[in-house]
C-alpha cells in the first residue's frame, strides 16, 4: 500500500518576490526568512512534509523570472527540474501580477512537468480591483489553479490536497503544448525530429519539444551538452538564422514575444480589472510620493536608519539590566552550589561570566531585527535600493548589492551568501569583499558596553557614527576593489518595486526568532569555547594563591600571548586586555565582549563592566578600540562562507589581509585626532 | 549625439517605422510601446524579455530617483526600476 511508496518530490517554482518562502513555511511548517524584497531564498532546501499517508519531499527553489539560465539562480532551478524530476511543480504566481508571472509558468509548463498553480495573494489582487477566474486559467495551462493567502494560511489546505492528487497521477499528466508562429513551429518540428532519432525511446514528445525549443531560444549549456551531435547543432543554426532574416527579430526574442502574446490573450480572457483605482493602490502611490520624493527620499532614508539604531539602544536598555540582574542571580545561585574548587573557577569566572557577558545583548539584537524585518516585509528595502543604486552605483557597487550589504547589518556571513543575486561575477566579488565592513550585529555589544562606558547620553549617537564609518568604509573598500580587481563590464540594474504591504506579524516574529536563536546558538556554541579557552589561558601556568591578581595574569599563558601582541597595538593605545579581546574575536565578534567579562570577572575589586572598562582607557582611545574591532578581520564563520563564494583561499586571504590594514590606520588616525582634540 | 547613439541602434534593430524615442527620453507620466531592444549583448535581451520588456508593450514613466537615476516604470501591471543606461536601449514609439 502507501507505505511502500517512494518519497513523492514537489518543487516550489516562482517568480522572486511572489510569496513562495510563506508557502513553503505553510507547507511544511518551517520558518525560513521572509521578506518582501527579491531573492531571500538562495539554495535549494528540502524539507520532507508527510501528508496524507504519503511522504511529500518539498524544495523551495530560488525565486526566478526565467528558466534561461542568465543567473545563478536560474540556472540552479532550471537544472533542479531538469534533474531532479520532480513528480510536482508548484508554481506560484504572484496573483495581482498574473502577466508577468505567466512568462515562467509558460516556461514550466514547456518542460512536461505536472503543475500545481498557486495564486498567491488573492487578497491583494482583490484589493485592487482584479478578478481571476480559476476555472478558464486551469483549463489553459492543464493543471489545478489554488488560490492562497500564504502570509494567513488561506487556502493551503486546498493546495496541499491539490499536490498529493497530481502525485497520484503525475505517470498520466499530459502537458498542454503552446503554440508558436508557423514558421517557429516548422523550425521546432524539425529540429525534434533529429532529436527523436538521436534519443530514441529516452525523450517522449513533451520533452524533445522543450529541447527543442531550448536550442532555439539558444540555452548556451543546452547547446554545450549537444554539441556533439553535429547535425543537430547545425539544423538549429540554420533554422535561427532562416528565422533571423525571414522576421528581421532574433530567434529567442520571437520566442519571448510568442509567449507574451499568449499570455496577452490568456490574461485577457480569465482576468476582470475593475479599471477605478482602488484605495490599495493610491496608498502605494501616495506613500512613493513622500518616500521616493526628489528631495525628502534620502533624508528619510537616513532618518528612518538612524531611528533604527536609536531605538535599538534605548529601547534595549531595560531589558538588558533585567537579563545582567538575572543573570547575577543565577550566578551566585551556582557559586553558593559549587563548593571553592577550580570547577566552581570554571564555571562562575569563565562561562557564566562570558556567556552573562554577551547574553544580556539579546535584546538589542532582537530589536534591530524587528525593525529590519518590518522595513523588508512592507517593501520599503527595495525603494531603499531604488534610491540608493545611483549612490551605489559611483563605488563601484551594484544596487543589488545594497540588499546583501544591508543583510550585513545583521551577519557578514549571510550578507556573502546573499551577494549571489548579482549576476557578473566581477560585481559579486566586489559585493562580497566590501560586505565584511558592515557592522553585523555581532559587533554591536561591542559598542553598547564601550558607548556606554564611556559616552553616557551620547551613546547612541556614538554607536550611529559607528554604523556610518562602516557604510563609508565599506564604500571606499568597494571602490578599492573596483581598482584591484579584473576589469568587466557593470550588470544593468533590474528590480521590481512591490506594492507596499501589511507586514504579517506572524512572519515578523519567525524573523526575529530565527536571529535570536542563531544569536543564542552562538553564545552556546562559539562564546561558550571561547570563554572557557580564556579563562584555561589565563589560570594557568598554576602560581601560588598569595600572588596578587594583577601579577597572576600577567604571568599567565593569556598575559605571555598578549605581551608578544601588544606592541603592535600600543601605537593605538590599546593595553594587554585589548589586546586579548581583539585575539579572541577573531572567534566572532561578540566574543570580544566576553572576553572581557572573563578578565575583569577575575579582579573581584571592580564590580560592574562597564565601571571597571571607563577606568582602563581614556574615551579617545575607546573609539579607536572600536573603530579597530568594526574594521578587522571578518569572523571566522565569515572566511569560511567568503573563501565557498568567491571560490578559494585567495579571496579570504585578500579579505583578511587588507581588513587588518584598514582596521589599524583608521584606529591609529581615530586615536591621533581624538588625543589632540581632547 | 542623440541622432547618431539612435542611429546606431536603428542599424541593429532593422528598419523601424515610428520609433524616435528611447525609454529613456519618456517624460514623467507619459506612455509608450516598446519596438525594439537595440542591444547586441543577448542575455541583457533576454533578461529585458523576462521582465515583460518586449515588441508592443505598453510602458509609463512613473518617477525618477532623487539622483536622477534609476527610474521606475509601470508596465504590465507591475513597477520596475531601470538604469537610464539600460533604458536606452529599448526603442520607444511614443503617440
Amino acid at each position: 500500500m502507501t507505505s511502500c511508496k517512494r518519497p513523492v518530490t514537489a518543487m516550489l517554482v516562482g517568480n522572486p518576490n511572489c510569496g513562495k518562502t510563506v508557502l513553503f513555511n505553510c507547507l511544511t511548517g518551517d520558518h525560513g526568512t521572509v521578506a518582501n524584497y527579491s531573492r531571500v531564498t538562495v539554495t535549494p532546501r528540502t524539507y520532507p512534509l508527510k501528508h496524507s499517508g504519503a511522504a511529500l519531499h518539498i524544495v523551495d527553489l530560488p525565486g526566478i523570472y526565467t528558466l534561461n539560465g542568465c543567473l545563478p539562480e536560474e540556472r540552479a532551478g532550471r537544472d533542479a527540474l531538469h534533474f531532479g524530476h520532480p513528480e510536482v511543480v508548484i508554481n506560484v504566481l504572484d496573483a495581482g501580477n498574473l502577466h508577468r508571472s505567466l512568462f515562467l509558468t509558460i516556461q514550466l509548463v514547456e518542460t512536461g512537468r505536472p503543475c500545481v498553480f498557486v495564486l498567491n495573494m488573492i487578497d491583494e489582487a482583490r484589493s485592487h480591483g482584479i478578478e481571476i477566474n480559476t476555472a478558464a486559467l486551469s483549463a489553459a495551462l492543464g493543471g489545478p489553479v489554488i488560490e492562497t493567502v500564504a502570509v494567513d494560511g488561506v487556502g493551503v489546505p486546498a493546495l496541499s490536497t491539490a499536490i498529493t492528487e497530481l502525485s497520484h497521477r503525475s505517470e498520466s499528466w499530459r502537458a498542454p503544448i503552446i503554440l508558436y508562429d508557423d514558421d517557429l513551429e516548422a523550425a521546432i518540428a524539425r529540429i525534434q525530429a533529429i532529436i527523436a532519432e538521436l534519443h530514441p525511446a529516452t525523450l517522449d514528445a513533451g520533452q524533445s519539444r522543450w529541447l527543442a525549443i531550448k536550442l532555439l531560444e539558444g540555452d548556451s549549456e543546452f547547446l554545450e551538452r549537444e554539441s556533439e551531435h553535429r547535425a543537430l547543432i547545425d539544423e538549429v543554426r540554420t533554422a535561427c538564422h532562416a528565422l533571423e532574416v525571414h522576421h528581421g527579430e532574433d530567434c529567442a526574442s520571437m520566442i519571448a514575444h510568442a509567449r507574451f502574446r499568449f499570455i496577452k490573450a490568456l490574461v485577457g480572457d480569465v482576468q476582470s480589472v475593475t479599471s477605478t483605482p482602488t484605495a490599495r493602490s493610491r496608498l502605494t502611490r501616495r506613500l512613493d510620493d513622500l518616500l521616493l520624493h526628489r528631495f525628502l527620499g534620502l533624508p528619510i532614508l537616513a532618518g528612518l536608519m538612524w531611528l533604527m539604531f536609536q531605538a535599538t539602544f534605548t529601547l534595549g536598555a531595560l531589558p538588558m539590566a533585567w537579563i545582567d540582574t538575572a543573570m547575577h542571580w543565577l550566578t551566585d545561585q551556582v557559586a553558593a552550589l559549587i563548593p571553592p574548587s577550580l570547577i566552581h573557577d570554571l564555571v562562575v569566572n569563565g562561562i557564566m561570566a562570558g556567556v552573562g557577558g554577551t547574553i544580556v545583548f539579546l535584546p538589542n539584537i532582537v530589536i534591530l531585527f524587528f525593525f529590519m524585518s518590518i522595513l523588508s516585509e512592507t517593501g520599503y528595502l527595495a525603494r531603499a535600493a531604488f534610491l540608493l543604486d545611483r549612490l551605489m552605483n559611483s563605488f563601484g557597487l551594484h544596487g543589488k548589492a545594497l540588499i546583501p550589504l544591508i543583510m550585513g547589518f545583521g551577519c557578514n556571513a549571510t550578507a556573502v551568501m546573499a551577494t549571489r543575486t548579482i549576476e557578473s561575477q566581477r560585481s559579486r566579488l566586489i559585493a562580497i569583499l566590501a560586505a565584511p565592513y558592515v557592522s553585523c550585529s555581532a559587533r554591536l555589544p561591542v559598542f553598547i558596553l564601550f558607548a556606554g562606558a564611556f559616552f553616557g547620553d551620547w551613546a547612541g549617537t556614538v554607536v550611529f557614527a559607528l554604523y556610518a564609518t562602516s557604510v563609508a568604509v565599506a564604500l571606499g573598500s568597494a571602490i578599492l576593489f573596483d581598482r584591484l580587481v579584473v576589469a568587466g563590464k557593470d550588470e544593468p540594474f533590474l528590480m521590481e518595486l512591490p506594492p507596499y504591504r501589511r507586514p504579517s506579524p506572524g512572519s515578523i516574529c519567525h524573523h526575529v526568532w530565527d536571529s535570536a536563536e542563531d544569536f543564542l546558538r552562538k553564545v552556546g556554541g562559539v562564546i561558550i569555547v571561547g570563554s572557557i579557552a580564556i579563562w584555561f589561558l589565563q589560570q594557568y601556568p598554576t602560581m601560588p594563591a598569595t600572588t596578587p591578581v594583577a601579577q597572576r595574569l600577567e604571568q599567565s599563558y593569556l598575559g605571555q600571548i598578549a605581551a608578544t601582541v601588544t606592541p603592535v597595538f600600543a601605537p593605538l593605545g590599546f593595553g594587554w586586555k585589548d589586546s586579548i579581546a581583539i585575539l579572541t574575536g577573531l572567534l566572532s565578534k561578540e566574543v570580544v565582549v566576553s572576553s572581557y567579562a572573563v578578565l575583569n570577572a577575575t579582579d573581584k575589586d571592580s564590580g560592574n563592566l562597564r565601571e571597571a572598562l571607563s577606568g582602563g582607557m581614556t574615551p579617545p582611545v575607546a573609539i579607536s578600540f572600536m573603530v579597530f574591532v568594526l574594521l578587522y578581520a571578518p569572523c571566522l564563520s565569515t572566511v569560511a562562507v567568503i573563501r565557498r563564494e568567491a571560490g578559494g583561499w585567495r579571496w579570504a586571504g585578500v579579505s583578511f589581509g587588507v581588513s587588518l590594514v584598514i582596521a589599524w590606520s583608521l584606529a591609529f588616525i581615530t586615536a591621533m585626532v581624538g588625543g589632540f582634540l581632547v | 549625439m542623440v541622432a547618431a547613439h539612435h542611429k546606431k541602434i536603428l542599424s541593429k534593430v532593422g528598419p523601424v517605422t515610428g520609433a524616435e524615442r528611447t525609454l529613456a527620453d519618456l517624460g514623467t507620466g507619459e506612455k509608450g510601446i516598446v519596438v525594439g531592444i537595440g542591444l547586441a549583448d543577448d542575455t541583457l535581451k533576454r533578461r529585458l524579455n523576462a521582465f515583460g520588456i518586449i515588441r508592443g508593450t505598453e510602458i509609463v514613466l512613473d518617477r525618477t530617483a532623487p539622483m536622477g537615476n534609476p527610474r521606475t516604470y509601470t508596465l504590465l501591471g507591475y513597477r520596475l526600476s531601470l538604469r537610464n543606461e539600460d533604458a536606452r536601449n529599448i526603442l520607444m514609439r511614443v503617440e
